[in-house]
């Protein structure tokens, strides 16, 4: 059964490219939000199994969607993946605190999006 | 006042009249005041006995065998007396009596009165007014703040020892001289004073009178210490600020640089896959080198970054005690699946007893990353990490087994963009001219640097050592980690 994949990024470029690259696969059925009020709603109303999550975005940040979706009892078990553009080192400390699983650094390559998105969805079953 | 006997002396040739006033001063009186009087019959003999023995008052006669008028009282004062003195003269002299009190006498009695309570009130209110004298003496000499009195001319008359630390000179060369700053009464102004060295002063000036005369009263305080403090506090505010501002400006860049490149190598990736269909001829070769390069650019653009974040002060490191073998065995594991096919072996060799070390394990494994990841693509067959323990600290080198650097390109080794000749990785891999400037910088963070041992012909060494963690011993830093 493929895993439905939120993508919650401003940027819809990006989304676009990981999009086609991660339904080639097979193994992901992908949504799309393009800001983080968008991506709350979607995710609660979606119920993903992932959520793949860009931390700046105008409005309410990805950090903020982050702990919104672990506070929430309909989303506290979703795996969320956060993506960043910024500085590592403060980005590895946001993600902790707020509670991710996991952390990808943009550039990334889609492969290791790909392996990521595995990694976690096998750990929320 | 009752108990102890009040001590006095008398400068008094007239032994008539000394004799009236030690009767007066031993009639009985509801105050209970109690005399011993001692007496000198000149000026010289007087003084002599003051120094001798401790007086509660002095009895002066203004025409004595060796001193008449006003001169006596000048000499008992010039002779460093502190004892309160009380003038006696004859009737219709009052006017040389209200000059020596103008010289600091405490008093004065008219000869002609014999009143006992008169005189013994008179002693009694000398003593108590030099008391009070006294104190507030002991205010203005004890007081933090300098004192300076001036009179309408601008001289000055009076100066206390703070006021003689702030223009660092003696009252003896200041007393009698104009007085350097402006005397403006009125609001606190700030001066610049120069000699003996530079310094600030804060300066207060208000009206009062000074020996029946009007005069300034100049309060001064150095306040050269407190503004360099405040100098430094706002220079350190100042500093923050830019700091943050350069982190900002860092992170804007970071962020406006990494976007589109994620997007650029996702479309390529996405060729690659096919997914746009499948590839024909030529295109697959375009596509390999748009991959090729547009890592190129990742990489070089994580350095700049990573390397402007180290420069400008804005990385944070954050030390902790951590495992190393742990930590190189992860790194080289993920050197070994990027690095995929490549005929170079890379092996490890860790002593036995590795203590923890303390290190910010995120820029720790930055090095390590550039230093293995230089050396496999110098090596010819073999790179080595290995860590040892060296007294209190563990020692890391990276080996290969390459041509070597000659000994003159080693200095300039850790300068950006420097890139020594050599051949390119697997696929065609460029390094960034940054890796060891990087190193250089994260190296510094920790309080260490990285050494280079290279024999042409034979290979490269770089190696750095990591103070042992003791228990106990973690520092986090403002960015540490919870865990």
């Amino acid at each position: 059964m493929k895993r439905r994949v939120l993508i919650v990024d401003d940027e819809e470029d990006l989304v676009d490219m990981l999009a086609l690259r991660l339904e080639a696969t097979g193994l992901f059925e992908i949504e799309r939000a393009y800001d983080g009020a968008q991506g709350l709603s979607r995710a609660q109303e979606l119920k993903p199994d992932v959520v793949l999550l860009d931390n700046i975005m105008p409005g309410i940040d990805g950090w903020e969607v982050c702990k919104r979706l672990r506070a929430d009892g309909a989303t506290r078990e979703t795996a969320i993946v956060m993506m960043t553009a910024g500085s590592p080192q403060e980005a590895q400390r946001k993600a902790r605190e707020s509670q991710a699983d996991a952390l990808i650094l943009k550039p990334y390559d889609q492969t290791e999006v790909i392996q990521t998105l595995k990694s976690v969805s096998h750990a929320h079953p | 006042m009752t108990g102890a006997k009040l001590q006095i002396l008398m400068i008094e040739d007239d032994i008539e009249y000394a004799e009236i006033v030690k009767m007066c001063l031993d009639e009985p009186d509801s105050m209970g005041l109690r005399f011993d009087v001692e007496r000198a019959d000149r000026l010289s003999v007087g003084l002599k006995l003051l120094d001798a023995a401790r007086f509660d008052a002095l009895l002066l006669d203004l025409t004595l065998p060796d001193s008449t008028g006003l001169e006596t009282v000048e000499r008992v004062i010039a002779h460093g007396a502190t004892v309160p003195i009380l003038v006696m003269t004859n009737l219709g002299d009052e006017t040389t009596a209200f000059e020596a009190m103008r010289l600091g006498a405490q008093d004065y009695m008219v000869k002609a009165t014999s009143d006992s309570r008169y005189l013994k009130r008179a002693i009694w209110y000398a003593i108590e007014r030099h008391k009070l004298l006294a104190q507030s003496e002991g205010i203005i000499n004890g007081a933090a703040d300098g004192m300076v009195v001036a009179d309408s001319g601008g001289i000055v008359r009076y100066m206390n020892p703070a006021a003689q630390a702030v223009f660092g000179e003696p009252a003896e060369t200041m007393v009698g001289k104009p007085f350097p700053l402006p005397l403006t009464a009125g609001n606190t102004s700030l001066h610049k004073l120069t000699q003996p060295r530079e310094r600030t002063v804060e300066m207060k000036v208000v009206d009062i009178q000074w020996k029946g005369q009007p005069a300034r009263l100049a309060s001064v305080r150095d306040i050269t210490e407190l503004q360099r403090v405040e100098q430094l506090k706002a220079e350190i505010r100042e500093r923050r600020r830019l700091d943050q501002l350069k982190d900002e400006l860092i992170g804007t860049v970071s962020h406006e640089l990494r976007t589109p490149l994620t997007i650029v190598k996702g479309a390529i990736d996405n060729l690659r896959e096919g997914i746009a269909g499948a590839l024909q001829g030529k295109q697959s070769e375009v596509v390999e080198l748009a991959h090729r390069n547009v890592n190129r650019l990742a990489r070089m653009i994580n350095n700049l970054l990573d390397l402007s974040r180290l420069e400008s002060g804005a990385a944070r490191i954050a030390k902790r005690p951590m495992d190393v073998r742990a930590l190189i065995t992860e790194v080289l594991e993920g050197l070994r699946i990027a690095d995929g096919a490549r005929a170079v072996a890379l092996d490890t060799d860790f002593a036995a007893d590795l203590p923890k070390v303390l290190a910010d394990p995120e820029m720790l494994a930055q090095v390590i990353t550039n230093l293995a990841d230089n050396a496999l693509r110098f090596a010819r067959s073999r790179v080595t990490v290995r860590a040892q323990v060296q007294g209190d600290a563990v020692l890391i080198e990276v080996v290969d087994d390459g041509s070597g650097i000659p000994e003159d390109k080693v200095g300039a080794l850790f300068n950006k963009f420097v890139q020594l000749n050599r051949k390119t990785g697997g696929a065609g891999y460029k390094g960034t001219g940054l890796g060891l400037a990087i190193c250089k910088e994260i190296m510094t963070l920790h309080g260490s640097q990285i050494e280079v041992q290279s024999v042409v012909g034979a290979g490269t060494r770089f190696s750095f050592a990591l103070p042992a963690a003791r228990v106990g011993a973690a520092t986090p830093g403002p960015e540490a980690h919870p865990s």
